[in-house]
Formats: structure tokens, C-alpha cells, sequence
């Protein structure tokens, strides 16, 4: 029986489980990686296709515009259903945890709004490192209504005074009677619980269940479900369709979208190489591969014109949009040269989600000088990237790579 | 000596002995410079597995060398060959005892292993990281960027110091010597916090502090990996200022060395 399951649905962390790579992907991998890694600087060969050239950005959001949280806001109500209206004391506090570029903050802020649930979000660096008295006498506040705190992994720092505060707020939640929510990012969580057990204080999290191949095949269509019909999605290698087609497959996202309900895929239906692949490398983070799938599209040159015409008159006609794979993409590497000081600030940054410079300074053995001068080098290598507001995070097309360097090099990684 | 046991040396044989030589000696110095090469170019788990095989390949080298040049030379039947080797023997035994000794304590070395490339090792009063296996010695770099050499005949009666064995971590110890009158559980706590939070501490390894109470005041050893044993230094230090600051956030006066000390 063909029975369609859940596109996003929260599974306890334990039963997380990264896609598994194809074998032959696993071997490719190995050996490029290594092969990377001696010659960081060199240029993924092109196949020669020199007829297609990088997609225009206003395209680029109608072919792939940015995934809305409202389906991960959904099916994380759902899963929170036995959870809001339980008497159990012992089961007060709920943890949902997930890795970078999940917006698990943003996922359970938006949770709370819909609900009207109190939020607060997280202390300063000098609370945290001060203790935090004023901003946890605003958190330990009694209140009938659930408590929020969307970003429990800006609630440390890695400092001799930068878990105390945290340690104050275990400790709290372990007693408390007020329902409680918490959304942690997984590096954080990883370091918690090895430095203070928060795995063993607090219940087992829910986490996003990952993206895998079958999913995949569903998701990306329906990114650009708004011009459905428009874009056809080809293999750059063999010109074939990436996506299966489904004859109610159209009819059903309408009809899931009417109930407002949570899409559905089929995992019954063949999973094309491509996206056992993407989803094997991006670990089943669907941020990563929504970034992936933007890079890799592209247009051909002789249509240039046909995108003036399609722009002009709004037309319904099919566009073909070509899909590089993954592998061929020229995507940062981490050079096997990187020293400690290098990898001391990913670390740290993945730590803590993000860091200002001046704070990786305050946190690390080096000096000032010596933090620019390292974040500039990996900027220039894509390995961090920096906002507005001075703070330095993670690219997520840099992501897998660092994580794997990570692992690789004995340093503490999350379990996604 | 049976006569016609060495071979007519033409011109030819010669080009040979001196191609074979000129071969080995390009192969010994491409592993010299291949494998420490691989090993920073590899993950940092396997430099402690690709370092250890460079003397294993140059042994490789230098015996397959030598049984090419031997036959061409002496005729190789089994009487040549033991006659030529007795006498070879007993002259270079006299001549270089100590540097035959320290050749074949070196073969042994390579199967017993007391140190490896990349181990931290201690023999007599030199201390440093391995960083090249030869035939006749082991060289180390100090912590102060001094190369030393030593003969591998010191295997037979020297007491041999590794810190790591082959692993990459191995266990750093930063001292703290405090007045007595603390709380010492809240000093334990705040030392385990320090280490916690080091940013080159090895999180998967275990973290211990000793507290000693000795005449003079109460001598703390914190114990503790880095990730990378050839940070160790480093992470000693940052154990160490990070601690001070610590303990002096907590009013802790250090200890006052005794009159017999100074």
C-alpha cells in the first residue's frame, strides 16, 4: 500500500539518523576530499558545458525562494500537542534541538506567538559571565502560561564564569512546576553535555527528523510551487528530469494546502542518485540544501532572451533550468594545512553559534591581532562569513566540510 | 680466501654499484621528505601512523641496495658469502662497535617500538617531540627548537620516558601552589571549570584535579589532554593564566615558598 508520510515531523534526537551516503558516493568522497585537501587552491574541473552561465537572482527566488518555517511550525505543534496539555510533572520542560540552519529559535518564537507564550530571549555576555541574577529572577518569574526560551545556547560561554549562569538555569528547571520550551542549537547542546550532563538533566529533545533523499525529491518541487509548470529541472550531465512526476501530485499539494495540513511524500517512489547524494552530504539539513540546490542551478545562455519574454509577459510557458550536482560545484574546503588557531576559531564560532571578533578574543589564547588575522583567512577561504553587526558565523555551503574536518581532526561535533 | 670469490670489476659493474647507490640514496631521501610531507597534508589522526613508517622503509631500501651491489662484487655462492661476511663482521665490529650497536638497536627499534615519530619522549636529560627515526639515532625537538641526537644504543641501559605511545593526546599537568586557608572544594571547582573551558582541552578525555596539603600550602595538580599533544605547552599555559585569574577572582593567596626553599 503507497501510504504518504509527513514531509516534516519531530522524532526524539537518539532516533536522528544522518542519510546515509550511497557506496559509491562514499569512496568519491573519501578520495576527493583528500585530493582537496593537498591541493585546496585548484578548481573543480568543469564538464565543458560553457553554454550555461549562473542564474539571474530575481529567477533564482522564483525557482528556489527561501523555504517558509510555517510547516516546521506546524509539525512541531503537533508534536508539542501531548506535551501542552499533560499533567505530568516530569515532564514540564521540552528540548528541541537542532544543528545549524534549522531556525529552531525562530521555529519555537514563532510557536510561542501563534500561542501567546511568554519568550525571553537570551542574556548579554557581561549577564552571562556576571552570573545572570537579573535576567534569571525575569526568567524563574511564576506565570501560568509556558516559557520560551528559544536560543538556550547563547546562554553560556566557553569561560570559567560563562556557565554559571546556565548551571543556575539547569538547576531551576529541574524543580520548576511552570511549563517550559527550550530550543538549543546542536553544537551547544553537544558541549553542554559533556561539560555540565544537560543530556541527562533535561528530557530527551525532539529534533527535526533529516532530510533524506525521499524527502528531498518531494521538498524541491514545491520551493517553487508558486510558478508550478514553469521551471522543469534538468541533470546538467544526461539533460534528464530530476523530479518524478506524479500524476495527483498537483491535486494532493493543493488539497494538503486547503486542509492546511502538513505535506506529505511518498517514500515509496524511487529516489534518484542525485538526491541520495545531496541529501548523504548536507546531513539531512534542509538549509544546507536549499543553499546547495540555489547553487547549483543554471540557465542557458541562448535562453537569455526567453528570460526577458518570461519576465515581460508573465508566460506559463516551461523554462528549463539546469541542476549541476552537488560534487561539481566549487565549494569551500578546509586545507589540511589548517593550523590550531584556525581551527580553535571555527570551533569556537560553531560552539557558540556565531561570535563577534572582539569575544573570540576575550574567549581564546590569542590576541586580537591574531583573531583578524585568522578570521580574514578563513573568510578568504568561504570558511566563515561575517553580518552587519560584526558577528562571525558559519556559512552553510562551508558547513559539511568544517564538520567533517571537525570530526576528523578529534574535536568535539554535534550528534547530526 | 677461495680464490675468484671477488668478481672482475669492469667498468660496467661499477656504473652499476654507483646507479644502485645514486637510486637508493634518491629513494631515502624522497621517503625523508614524502611522508613527513603526507602527514601534514593527511587528518591529524594518521600522522602518527604514517611518520612510524619512514625507518621501516628506508631499512627497506638500504637491505634491497645492498643485496643488489653484493653480487656484483663477489661471486654469490654460500661459501663466498660466509667468508666475506665473517671478515666484514669482526674488522667493522672492532672499528664501529659503538655505531653497530646503535644500528641494531635501531632495527630493534622498529619492531618494538619504544618510540615513534611524533611521540614525546624523555631519554636522560633530553625531553622533546620525535620527529626523525635514523638508523644510528633518534632526533627529537626540544621545547626550545633544539635538535637533539641520540644513538639508539642508549636502548640497552637507559630508562626510555614516552608520554604518548603512539597516541595523539597525552595528559598536561598545570600546578598551582595555594596558601592553605581556602576552600578548597570551591578551588577544585573553579580549576575543573578552567580546563572545562580551555578551548584546546580534549573534551572526550577525562579532566582530574590533585590537591596535595604539604607544610608550606596545598599544592593543586591540574590534570587534563589536549586535543593535539603538540599543543601541550600551550595548553599548559592557558591552563595556568587562566587559573591564576581564576583563583585570584576567589581571593585565593598564593602559597609563601619556605625558608629553606629560598
Amino acid at each position: 500500500m503507497q501510504v504518504y508520510k509527513p514531509l516534516w515531523e519531530y522524532i526524539t534526537m537518539p532516533q536522528f539518523q544522518t542519510p546515509p551516503a550511497p557506496a559509491r558516493e562514499v569512496v568519491r568522497k573519501e578520495v576527493t576530499s583528500f585530493w582537496k585537501r593537498l591541493h585546496p587552491t585548484r578548481l573543480i574541473k568543469r564538464d565543458g558545458r560553457n553554454q550555461l552561465c549562473a542564474i539571474p537572482p530575481y529567477l533564482l527566488n522564483r525557482a528556489a525562494p527561501p523555504p517558509n518555517l510555517e510547516q516546521t511550525v506546524a509539525a512541531l505543534e503537533q508534536a508539542l500537542e501531548g506535551w501542552r496539555y499533560s499533567k505530568e510533572s516530569a515532564s514540564v520542560v521540552k528540548v528541541v534541538v537542532g544543528p545549524p540552519g534549522t531556525s529552531m529559535n525562530q521555529i519555537v518564537t514563532c510557536l510561542a506567538q501563534q500561542n501567546n507564550w511568554q519568550t525571553i530571549g537570551p542574556p548579554t555576555t557581561q549577564e552571562i559571565l556576571a552570573g545572570g541574577d537579573r535576567w534569571l529572577e525575569n526568567v524563574t518569574r511564576d506565570d501560568i502560561t509556558p516559557l520560551v526560551l528559544p536560543q538556550l545556547g547563547k546562554c553560556y560561554l566557553r569561560h570559567q564564569d560563562g556557565l554559571i549562569l546556565i548551571s543556575r538555569l539547569l538547576d531551576w528547571l529541574q524543580t520548576t512546576k511552570r511549563r517550559c520550551l527550550l530550543a538549543c542549537d546542536s553544537w551547544a547542546w553537544a558541549y553542554l553535555s559533556n561539560a555540565l550532563q544537560i543530556d541527562v538533566m533535561l528530557p530527551t529533545p525532539l529534533t527535526l527528523a533529516p532530510m533524506d533523499g525521499a524527502r528531498l525529491q518531494f521538498w524541491l518541487p514545491t520551493l517553487a510551487s508558486t510558478h508550478r509548470g514553469k521551471f522543469v529541472f534538468r541533470d546538467v550531465n544526461d539533460g534528464r528530469q530530476l523530479f518524478t512526476t506524479l500524476d495527483n501530485y498537483a491535486e494532493r499539494i493543493e488539497q494538503n494546502a486547503q486542509a492546511g495540513q502538513i505535506e506529505r511524500y511518498g517514500d515509496w517512489v524511487g529516489v534518484n542518485y542525485y538526491f541520495r547524494q545531496l541529501a548523504a552530504h548536507s546531513r539531512g539539513m534542509p538549509q544546507v540544501v536549499w543553499q546547495l540546490w540555489r547553487r547549483s542551478l543554471q540557465i542557458s545562455h541562448d535562453v537569455k532572451e526567453q528570460i526577458a519574454h518570461l519576465k515581460d509577459r508573465g508566460s506559463k510557458d516551461e523554462f528549463t533550468v539546469w541542476v549541476q550536482p552537488w560534487n561539481q560545484l566549487d565549494l569551500p574546503v578546509v586545507p589540511g594545512t589548517t593550523g590550531t588557531d584556525e581551527t580553535m576559531v571555527m570551533h569556537t564560532i560553531l560552539l557558540h553559534g556565531g561570535m563577534t571578533a572582539p569575544l573570540l578574543g576575550f574567549l581564546l589564547p590569542l590576541s586580537h591581532n591574531q583573531v583578524r588575522r585568522v578570521l580574514h583567512h578563513l573568510l578568504a577561504l568561504g570558511l566563515v562569513d561575517n553580518e552587519a553587526d560584526g558577528t562571525w558565523y558559519m556559512p552553510l555551503l562551508a558547513y559539511p566540510a568544517v564538520r567533517q574536518f571537525m570530526e576528523h581532526e578529534g574535536y568535539l561535533v554535534d550528534a547530526f | 680466501m677461495p680464490t675468484g670469490m671477488i668478481k672482475e670489476i669492469t667498468g660496467l659493474s661499477i656504473l652499476e654499484i654507483i646507479l644502485i647507490i645514486a637510486i637508493a640514496w634518491f629513494l631515502l631521501r624522497f621517503v625523508q621528505w614524502f611522508l613527513p610531507w603526507l602527514a601534514t597534508q593527511a587528518p591529524s589522526r594518521l600522522r602518527l601512523h604514517l611518520l612510524p613508517l619512514m625507518p621501516i622503509f628506508q631499512l627497506l631500501i638500504v637491505v634491497l641496495a645492498i643485496v643488489n651491489i653484493i653480487p656484483l662484487i663477489i661471486e654469490p655462492t654460500p661459501e663466498n658469502f660466509l667468508a666475506i661476511s665473517g671478515a666484514v663482521a669482526i674488522a667493522v665490529g672492532f672499528a664501529f662497535q659503538d655505531y653497530i650497536s646503535s644500528l641494531v638497536a635501531g632495527i630493534v627499534t622498529i619492531y618494538e617500538r619504544p618510540y615513534r615519530v611524533g611521540d614525546w619522549i624523555k631519554i636522560g636529560e633530553a625531553y622533546g617531540e620525535v620527529t626523525a627515526v635514523h638508523f644510528r639515532a633518534v632526533e627529537l625537538v626540544t621545547p626550545d627548537d633544539t635538535v637533539v641526537l641520540i644513538p639508539h644504543k642508549n636502548l640497552w641501559d637507559t630508562t626510555i620516558y614516552n608520554d604518548n605511545n603512539g597516541q595523539r593526546e597525552h595528559m598536561c599537568v598545570a600546578d598551582f601552589y595555594l596558601h592553605p586557608e581556602h576552600d578548597a572544594e570551591e578551588v577544585r571547582q573553579k580549576l575543573r571549570k578552567v580546563a572545562l573551558t580551555s578551548p584546546y582541552l580534549q573534551l572526550k578525555r577525562p579532566i582530574v584535579v590533585i590537591v596535595h596539603e604539604r607544610p608550606w600550602g596545598t599544592h593543586y595538580r591540574l590534570k587534563a589532554y589536549p586535543i593535539d599533544g603538540r599543543d601541550q605547552f600551550k595548553f599548559t599555559s592557558d591552563l595556568t593564566v587562566r587559573g591564576k585569574a581564576a583563583l585570584a577572582q576567589l581571593d585565593v593567596r598564593p602559597a609563601v615558598a619556605p625558608q629553606a626553599v629560598i
